[in-house]
């Protein structure tokens, strides 16, 4: 390793300057493929949420470079050798294409994601792989768009296909597309942005041989391992600094869209203190039979289950490469056949819920690890919204992507949360109203804050957004999914209160009812929805918040009078601070600490905390394959159970008798 | 045409004021004033007073002086938030449109990233019922009780001008008219603002913040012109002040108050629109290049092609998102203050971070001992121990080496290594963006020629061509004025757009000749106001189309024909988009509809251009010495040049150095000098 110290060599010290030239050069040639399939593609999807990717990749399989600045961040780091090592008979011109989850171990996660591969020679020598990704907007499967919340395998969601090679040494197999096309809703559009990542890998390929030509086969591979190995070595040091033990912490998926039984997701940080971070997920839940399974091949390293120590290590560094050595330092135990594991043919679709829960719960442990370095936690949802049409005169089928409506990001540890967005989706845009309105036969009616949303805390959570449409269509359909935290606000943490809730209204002429979590809204045209996203959780006690910073949220109607009253203790009296008035409020409240879980959580967790813990002691005990069913039916078990008779005993007893049935 | 005026070109930077006075025999003369940021017009006219002594100006002179100024006062009381309190008054429900922006935060992975703060905090923003759709029909009347009572609202707290932006404004402008004469009848004094007035393009986040910076940045840029039409009226000056736009062309000071923020990028476009016209001046008329201005904090980058300047829609000036036709101009955070630095794993970096201005870099010798870019070219022998910078500050190369030296010992090697490797790194990093730059801007550059200007382009010019495959470098005869020339050089240019938003298959018969119609009606007014104090010449209108597939997300501005619009011609439309298409992207796709977004017309009056002499002829003598210089870890021995004893024609091979006052030219090993004709320097890779 190479450190701070007098004793390096010569050679050493000028192969890492060489390393970091060539460093920013990959970087330029990973900016420069991002932005070709970003400009070059066809679907909305890709256009408005950015879920592409482009990188460049080691024959091992680590990434050694990432843009920065554009696509999707959480894929930094994916464990890439199931495509690499697809095949021994790489040739100069082929190009590889899967979206298979379990063929490929967790490297793909749902079937939408395209995932292509271009192998990069030099003479007959394999170098490295330029790599491309995108989220089709369709293949196939039983609703439009692919991702239907309530879809209990895989096979529902579309065609799966495992690695396989469209072009060979440059020519396409036309059998191959014709598949991919047959088998899915808009084969034109696809087609229209997989080319886009082919033309993207060729500037990949090419930028590469030129480096080489340029610097020389041996430099270039020299500085794909040092780039990876510096990273690493960067991320290690801001590891150190977490004490040495295991910090524990537990979060949940409020239901699983299929029943209202909340879904655990358990993580104990272990710092070792000598820079490794390990995530044990023990104890979360077995795979569900929704669309939330997080199929991570039993990975040792995954990025979807390490966001929180990933943006950690970003947040922390200055000038990072960004690259796999991230991952390295961040070792995962997972369960089998587990919600944060799950095996085929578990249904994915919305997995990305189950990695932003699985963000939240590191956060959590994180916040007893190194108090004071992450934040509360935000909304935790991506509220995807697409609206479809028929045009009544060509009869075509219009689908556009409305707002994706997500609350605030936790406050803290150094400044307010962010309103109407969560740091795993950060990337996201929106959809300009004046747009939408132009593309669709749709009107906005809102796209606002929602005042007094907030966690409360001396850095107060990002507001929750409200986000109201009515399609003026007599056959219109509005397709939503990634809804959560409309039961379980986002917590808050060192004293800050939790944030609110999300819900789904509409108003019609029969007037207002709650649609919630509801996947399909079928709209007359003189209704109004209304999708609202919760409030980020808040940091720190709120009665230690600066009061001109409440006075100031008060001004900008976004915190009301009488909250600044209750919530900050902070008295506002004819436009201006009460400062006498706001010193009794504080002498007379008492400061908070710790984390405050929300009152749904609490509620839930009064009912049915001991119910859900025995049932966790006695599935751990039940063979793997077997949790979910088990799981399923221990639930429905206990719901049958009166109220009064939910006692240990009662309960024990019940478990006992389902033992024999599933062989514990 | 040329004229035999005397022409000025200025550019008011934050530390100089850069001035270039071709004089009525076509000799080019550079001045450099330290800026007064207080009063921006002051380093100007004091300027004006020294080159009248020193050139020997007469009243005549004065009478017809042609002149253009190009500043970043506007940006700078951006940056700094300098502007006007502003209050702003929309479409009820989306008051929330500055603080939700377009949602995503710059750096997602970072905990501390946050979006821009808005100009306009939430308080000062009211929402009013009134309802349009996107076809310009009203859907709910404009509630004028309520927009009155906001208006006294936000008068009362302090709003020193009324922005007014209503969704789909940009259709129909009806709403934001009305709310005007309603705000007037109550408040008489009151500014109003209207968004489709500044730019009626559809995106409301787009459109309001453009219109909020054209308001917020107004004030100051006022000052700035009132003190230069006064001072310049004062000293016997007959003609009115220009001033250069983002655009690359120039306007009236009196018209640009409409809208200043189309002056906002003003000296770094005419730094790019200038290194067109040095292209020009050798014979290139049909010119594609990259320029890269190297300043002290960062170099900009920019492109030109088939000799025009390369506009951007997209541009972020200062993060905000302005949708005015912008000559685009990406920075990359290094440049020669960029810090010199070892990470925590012993591995060399440079930048982000830079030393500033002030105190400047270790070799400025004024108390700073952080190593920087600048300290690293002084080791390496590309600038001279003693050397002027600028004519002013003078390089020390000891404080260069003490400041590195700790550097070199984390490492384990001698200063000149470190020197060379950090030199290397900034420039694989100004190359890095560079090729990003174009990606997204959808070039391939293997054709282009570079243009280096700024402080230290010049030095930097031939080995970052290298890195980005490119083997022709053109400096210009001012590279470290190069704005002002471009000042001097712009014609008048201005923008404007109208909405389509339709599928070409739905458009209507006469929809693109109507439009095109109003354009050019509006466009021939207004160049009409600007001829009126102008010696304008020719006048030129241009069309052009935003398209794209449906469902794509980007738009190709295609060039149209003015009769393909006059006859609705949707077919030839059609076969020049895939024609624009299939240049940037290599395909078409014949199966996708088309969505034609706006029209766009470009108005143009040529002004009379400053007449040129060409370089002298070679005087022989221009050699004048030789040092040691390092590049790329080998060191050379580099002989001596003088410019200005450089005549056309005269070649110079590399290794070699060639100073002048604003800046010091390297040429490297395997690289050959040539003065053309025009007086820029050509330098070839062989």
């Amino acid at each position: 390793m190479i450190g701070v110290t007098d004793t390096v060599d010569r050679a050493d010290a000028k192969s890492v300057i060489l390393s970091e030239i060539l460093a920013n050069h990959f970087r330029a040639i990973t900016e420069e493929m991002s932005s070709i399939v970003l400009r070059a593609a066809h679907t909305t999807f890709i256009k408005e949420t950015q879920d592409y990717a482009a990188a460049l990749v080691t024959n091992e399989g680590e990434v050694f470079a990432y843009p920065h600045s554009t696509g999707v961040t959480a894929l930094l780091g994916i464990p890439m050798s199931p495509g690499t090592m697809a095949f021994d008979d790489w040739a100069p011109g082929d190009v590889m294409i899967t979206n298979d989850p379990y063929f490929t171990r967790g490297m793909v996660m749902h079937l939408p994601d395209y995932y292509l591969f271009k192998p990069i020679f030099h003479g007959d020598r394999l170098v490295c792989f330029a790599w491309a990704f995108m989220h089709c907007s369709d293949v196939g499967g039983s609703v439009p768009g692919s991702t239907d919340m309530k879809s209990s395998e895989v096979y529902q969601e579309g065609l799966r296909l495992r690695p396989v090679k469209l072009f060979r040494r440059g020519k396409i197999d036309e059998e191959i597309w014709n598949i991919i096309a047959d088998n899915c809703r808009i084969p034109s559009l696809n087609w229209g942005d997989i080319g886009a990542l082919v033309s993207s890998l060729k500037v990949g390929e090419q930028r590469i041989m030129r480096l080489i030509d340029k610097y020389g086969l041996a430099q270039v591979q020299d500085a794909m391992r040092g780039t990876l190995d510096r990273t690493e070595q960067r991320a290690r040091a801001v590891l150190r600094t977490i004490p040495k033990g295991d910090y524990s912490f537990t979060d949940y998926l409020e239901d699983d869209f299929v029943s209202d039984v909340p879904v655990k997701m358990t993580v104990t940080v272990r710092s070792t203190g000598d820079g490794t971070v390990v995530l044990d997920y023990t104890g979360s839940d077995p795979q569900v039979q929704a669309a939330l399974n997080l199929p991570t091949g039993s990975q040792r390293h995954h990025p979807f289950l390490s966001l929180a120590i990933m943006n950690f290590i970003v947040t922390q560094v200055e000038g990072l490469h960004l690259n796999a050595g991230i991952v390295r330092c961040i070792e995962l135990v997972l369960p089998e056949h587990s919600i944060v594991n799950a095996s085929f043919p578990a249904s994915c679709g919305m997995r990305f819920l189950t990695a932003m829960r699985a963000h939240d719960a590191v956060l959590g442990a994180m916040s007893t690890a190194l108090p004071g370095k992450l934040p509360a936690a935000g909304a935790g949802e991506i509220a995807v919204t697409l609206i479809s049409t028929i045009d009544l005169a060509s009869g075509r089928l219009q689908v556009a992507v409305a707002n994706p409506v997500q609350g605030g990001t936790g406050g803290g540890p150094l400044a307010d949360g962010v309103t109407g967005i969560d740091y795993p989706t950060g990337y996201l845009r929106n959809v300009p109203a004046e747009v939408l309105e132009s593309e669709m036969p749709v009107l906005v009616h809102r796209f606002a804050i929602l005042p007094d949303s907030e966690g409360p805390g001396q850095w107060r959570g990002g507001f929750g957004v409200e986000y109201a449409i009515a399609v003026e269509h007599p056959n219109a359909s509005i397709v939503m999914r990634g809804k959560e935290r409309y039961k379980f606000q986002p917590w808050g943490v060192a004293g800050g209160g939790a944030g609110t809730l999300g819900e789904t209204t509409v108003v019609d002429r029969r007037g207002r009812r709650d649609i919630a979590k509801a996947s399909v809204f079928r709209p007359s045209p003189d209704a109004v929805m209304t999708i609202r996203g919760a409030g980020g959780g808040g940091y720190g006690s709120p009665f230690a918040r600066d009061p001109g910073h409440v006075h100031r949220d008060v001004m900008d109607g976004l915190v009301s009078v009488e909250r600044a009253r209750t919530a900050y203790g902070v008295a506002i009296k004819d436009r201006a601070i009460d400062l006498a008035g706001t010193a009794a409020l504080r002498r007379a409240g008492t400061s908070r600490h710790g984390i405050d879980l929300g009152s749904g959580r609490s509620a839930w967790e009064k009912e049915w905390g001991a119910v859900a813990q025995a049932i966790g002691r006695w599935l751990a005990r039940i063979p793997a394959r077997l949790r979910a069913t088990a799981k399923e039916t221990a639930w429905t078990e206990m719901k049958l159970l009166p109220i009064d008779s939910r006692g240990a005993a009662e309960v024990d007893r019940v478990l006992q008798e389902l033992s024999m049935r599933f062989g514990a | 045409m040329s004229s035999s005026s005397v022409h000025l070109g200025v550019d008011v930077g934050g530390t100089f004021t850069d001035m270039v006075v071709f004089d009525d025999r076509g000799q080019l003369h550079c001045f450099k004033m330290p800026s007064t940021p207080a009063r921006p017009a002051e380093a100007t006219l004091t300027g004006l007073d020294e080159i009248v002594s020193a050139l020997g100006l007469t009243p005549a002179h004065l009478a017809g002086l042609q002149h253009t100024h190009g500043s970043t006062i506007a940006v700078n009381a951006l940056i700094e938030r300098r502007g006007a309190r502003l209050g702003m008054i929309t479409t009820d429900g989306f008051r929330d449109v500055f603080e939700l922006g377009r949602l995503a935060i710059p750096h997602p992975m970072r905990y501390d990233s946050r979006r821009l703060v808005p100009l306009i905090p939430r308080g000062m923003i009211r929402g009013v019922p009134g309802r349009l759709d996107a076809s310009g029909r009203e859907r709910v009347p404009l509630d004028e009780a309520a927009l009155a009572k906001a208006a006294k609202e936000l008068a009362a707290d302090g709003a020193a001008l009324l922005l007014v932006s209503f969704l789909h404004s940009y259709r129909n402008p009806a709403h934001e008219r009305r709310a005007r004469e309603v705000i007037k009848a109550i408040l008489p004094d009151m500014p109003v603002e209207l968004s489709c007035e500044v730019w009626p393009q559809a995106r409301e986040y787009e459109r309001a913040v453009t219109a909020a910076v054209n308001a917020y940045v107004r004030p100051p840029v006022e000052r700035y012109l009132e003190d230069l039409v006064g001072g310049t009226a004062a000293r016997g000056i007959g003609t009115e002040p220009r001033v250069t736009r983002s655009n690359g062309g120039m306007q009236r000071a009196r018209t640009i108050l409409r809208q200043p923020v189309s002056a906002l990028l003003s000296g770094p476009a005419a730094g790019v629109a200038a290194a067109a016209a040095v292209a020009r001046d050798c014979g290139w008329d049909d010119a594609d290049l990259i320029t890269i201005d190297v300043g002290g904090t960062s170099a900009d980058v920019g492109c030109v092609r088939h000799g025009q300047p390369v506009l951007s829609t997209e541009e972020h000036i200062a993060e905000f998102p302005l949708l005015l036709p912008s000559i685009a101009v990406s920075s990359v955070g290094a440049g020669g203050g960029s810090i010199v630095w070892v990470d925590e794993t012993g591995a060399l970096k440079v930048g982000p971070r830079s030393a500033g201005a002030d105190p400047g870099p270790a070799c400025y010798g004024k108390g700073s001992t952080t190593p920087s870019l600048t300290d690293a070219m002084l080791v390496a022998g590309w600038l001279d121990d003693g050397q002027r910078l600028g004519g002013r500050i003078p390089l020390r190369l000891s404080e260069a080496r003490k400041a590195l030296s700790p550097l070199a010992k984390s490492m384990g090697l001698d200063v000149e290594a470190i020197a060379d490797g950090a030199i290397s790194i900034a420039i694989a990093i100004m190359a890095a963006e560079t090729s990003h730059v174009l990606a997204r801007r959808g070039i391939d550059a293997p054709e282009f020629s570079l243009v280096p200007f700024g402080g230290a382009g010049p030095l930097i010019g031939a080995l970052l061509a290298e890195e980005v495959y490119v083997d022709r470098v053109l400096v210009p005869q001012t590279p470290g004025a190069l704005s002002a020339l471009g000042a001097a050089y712009s014609d008048v240019q201005g923008d404007l757009i109208a909405p389509t938003y339709r599928l070409l298959s739905e458009l209507a018969s006469s929809e693109l000749g109507d439009t095109c119609r109003q354009l050019e009606d509006d466009a021939r007014r207004w160049l009409g106001e600007e001829a009126a104090a102008l010696p304008m010449g020719e006048v030129r209108i241009t069309f052009s189309a935003d398209m794209r597939y449906e469902g794509q997300g980007y738009d190709v501005t295609v060039p149209v024909p003015r009769d393909v619009l006059l006859r609705n011609d949707t077919a030839a439309l059609a076969g020049l988009f895939a024609e624009t298409y299939r240049a940037i992207y290599g395909h078409t796709n014949d199966r996708a509809d088309l969505w034609v977004k706006e029209i766009r017309a470009r108005a143009v009056g040529v002004m009379p251009r400053p007449r040129q002499l060409r370089a002298g002829r070679s005087s022989g003598s221009a050699v004048k010495g030789s040092r040691r210089v390092r590049i790329a870890g080998k060191l050379h021995t580099a002989s001596t040049l003088d410019r200005a004893s450089l005549g056309a024609g005269d070649r110079v091979a590399g290794p070699a150095i060639i100073d002048q006052l604003d800046t010091t030219l390297l040429v490297p090993p395997r690289w050959q000098a040539e003065v053309m004709e025009s007086g820029s320097i050509l330098m070839t890779h062989s």
